[in-house]
């Protein structure tokens, strides 16, 4: 019983630690706030029920990106058809309210908004390298080559700059 | 823009994030148990009472067919029809073990192959259940109408025909196919959207695994 309690503790401990991970491909692939907190309990859920097989010799990081991935592009291809499941008295992810938006802040939300615009294997790519995980943690969490990943992310990256750019400039016209 | 104007764009989400994310886990206990209950019920919801159903309708045709066995027509049509849906309600208890055996700490791309693979697969099963059509014309022949001759030819002249629809329809809508708008549209309003784009997410994946230097 002991045992069962450490080894929940360490999975929230990790979960605490990651959280930002949680959040960004909830972020990423949900736009309304109910589909984010739905995905939220999901990713945790099939994080928990999929810890027994952890392997403390790789990265935390790696294991969970691949479950939360695969979790958010399940979530998304039912959820365009699907109703939602979230347990709403268990709130999970809670975002406090901001202050103003600074310039930084504003292109992030475009940066967002262009990448949520992404094929979603495409957006799982994207996260991966923003994320500053390697060609070769990129390759094994997507199941292709590091030669692969790196034209791909290539391709992606120049759309995205050439979509921001453009967004930025007419938004400087108005 | 460069790369390194995009990560600090991506950085200042981590500063955010840092400032004002909350993982609340007080309830982690409720989450779990609540979670598997709802999954327990969408899964008896969705699919247990489907595979019931075939189990229940196989048997019911199985009675038929024993208490009838002295009735040729009746029993080999009823009997054809009741290994058609047996088979059916087999591939889809196979589908829904091998859709639950899928673990999402595999890599992306062979994870979701394997789960758009087993949902393109339920086309298979769909399909092939037209192919019992044929069945259906022919369980209410008996003895006593072999002497109209015209009645017979009418009756297995519908047989034929449906036989001949339900192949067709049956090569029609296999999944190479489902390039063609007809086969997309009649497979949509057959309710197979999930399939339609199941096939649709597997070229995806086929089409991102692929090297492309050029």
């Amino acid at each position: 019983m002991a045992n069962s309690e450490t080894i929940k503790d360490l999975f929230l401990q990790q979960l605490q630690l990651h959280k930002r991970i949680v959040y960004k491909i909830c972020h990423a692939y949900c736009k309304n706030k109910d589909d984010i907190e739905d995905l939220a309990q999901e990713i945790i859920y099939q994080l928990w029920k999929s810890f027994d097989r952890y392997d403390a010799t790789y990265k935390f990081s790696t294991w969970m990106y691949r479950i939360a991935l695969n979790t958010a592009i399940s979530f998304y291809r039912s959820t365009k058809k699907n109703h939602h499941h979230y347990l709403d008295q268990l709130q999970v992810v809670e975002m406090a309210a901001a202050g103003e938006e600074t310039d930084m802040e504003t292109n992030l939300n475009l940066l967002q908004q262009c990448i949520s615009q992404l094929k979603e294997l495409d957006k799982a790519l994207m996260i991966l390298y923003l994320e500053e995980n390697s060609y070769r943690e990129i390759a094994e969490i997507t199941g292709i080559t590091e030669s692969n990943v790196a034209t791909k992310i290539s391709r992606i990256k120049e759309k995205l700059k050439q979509k921001i750019s453009s967004q930025i400039d007419t938004h400087a016209r108005s | 823009m460069q790369d390194l104007e995009l990560k600090q764009m991506w950085q200042a989400y981590d500063t955010k994030l840092d400032k004002l994310l909350v993982l609340n886990l007080r309830h982690f206990e409720q989450l779990q148990t609540q979670k598997a209950n709802a999954k327990i019920n969408s899964f008896v919801r969705n699919q247990v009472v489907w595979i019931l159903l075939g189990v229940v309708w196989t048997a019911f045709l199985g009675v038929l067919v024993f208490n009838a066995l002295h009735n040729l027509w009746f029993a080999v049509s009823v009997g054809i029809i009741m290994v058609f849906t047996a088979y059916a309600t087999l591939v889809y208890l196979k589908s829904v073990v091998e859709i639950r055996q899928i673990n999402f700490d595999e890599n992306i791309t062979l994870a979701q192959q394997k789960l758009s693979g087993v949902q393109a697969s339920f086309n298979q099963n769909g399909r092939l259940l037209f192919l019992q059509a044929p069945f259906y014309c022919t369980w209410f022949i008996n003895p006593s109408m072999y002497k109209n001759v015209v009645g017979m030819c009418i009756t297995l002249g519908i047989a034929v025909l449906f036989a001949v629809l339900a192949v067709w329809l049956y090569r029609a809508l296999a999944p190479k196919n489902m390039h063609r708008p007809w086969v997309k549209n009649l497979t949509k309003s057959l309710g197979g959207n999930h399939i339609i784009a199941a096939n649709e997410f597997l070229e995806e994946i086929a089409a991102f695994k692929e090297e492309n230097l050029a």
